[in-house]
């Protein structure tokens, strides 16, 4: 007879289709263990703030992944009302007003996050949408590869800081790049602009997105 | 070819490919999907739209203020 350590062995997956598994569940949803790492960097980087912004929205995101789901229609499009293209750009003039690096610009940056935050985790979840019908593109993962592409650059970059955050002008980051250009208030105050507009388009589309299925 | 070549050589290649991946999406939506169209197939999945919104508030927050 088999003890029930024998029949739980015998019910066991296979090691390959286990990893096969792990591996299209890491491809269907992704986003935890990306937002993991990207903590883990901030951690070498001694960005602290930046740390907590990307552990807490893992954790954040596993809990939203656990509420119960609704059923609603798919929202239509609609343009962006009159009162708020003209919060947009008055948060642009605000942003190039303030002094760089400042506690009120970092306060005034973090409006934009917050009220996100609460436009999308106020809905709970929506059921699943059913895959789209081009998911088997030749060229799905072509803007994954350039993101790690970028990422790795970026990567290598920052560890050859030899302290980290003081840039080395061998192995720029992109941030050292674009530090020349939002030096100027004008530049800061349009790419802010720019910023919040490109936040409302995703906010608008993330709050029609479903549970994975 | 100095480091600093090597870092801006790298990033140009990244760039060359978004502007290639971007025309092709655009010219062969059958073959490779768009920028625009990747992000939204993306995003029907709530947890990677969160997380994109995350990215999004972390980039903008980032490179104004320089921290």
């Amino acid at each position: 007879m088999d003890s029930p350590h024998d029949a739980h062995v015998a019910e066991r997956v296979p090691a390959p289709a286990w990893a096969a598994t792990s591996v299209r569940a890491l491809l269907v949803e992704p986003t935890v263990p990306i937002l993991l790492i990207a903590a883990a960097v901030q951690v070498v980087r001694q960005a602290w703030v930046d740390f907590a912004v990307f552990a807490g929205g893992a954790v954040v995101i596993r809990w939203d992944a656990r509420r119960p789901s609704r059923a609603v229609a798919p929202a239509g499009r609609r343009r962006m009302p009159l009162p708020l293209a003209v919060g947009v750009l008055a948060f642009g003039v605000l942003i190039a007003a303030l002094p760089r690096g400042s506690v009120a610009e970092s306060a005034a940056l973090g409006v934009p996050g917050l009220v996100a935050a609460g436009a999308l985790l106020r809905r709970r979840p929506r059921d699943p949408l059913p895959e789209p019908s081009a998911a088997g593109l030749p060229g799905r993962f072509t803007w994954l590869v350039l993101g790690l592409a970028l990422a790795v650059i970026e990567l290598g970059s920052f560890l050859s800081e030899s302290t980290p955050g003081v840039a080395n002008p061998e192995h720029p980051t992109v941030s050292d790049l674009l530090e020349p250009f939002l030096e100027s208030p004008v530049s800061r105050g349009l790419a802010a602009l720019a910023w919040v507009a490109a936040g409302i388009w995703l906010v608008r589309r993330a709050r029609t997105a479903g549970r994975a299925p | 070819m100095t480091g600093w070549a090597l870092t801006m050589t790298a990033y140009g290649l990244v760039v060359v490919g978004v502007v290639v991946a971007e025309v092709a999406g655009r010219r062969k939506p059958d073959r490779t999907p768009s920028f625009t169209t990747a992000l939204l197939r993306a995003m029907r999945h709530r947890s990677a739209a969160l997380g994109l919104v995350i990215a999004w508030w972390w980039l903008g927050w980032h490179f104004i203020t320089g921290a």
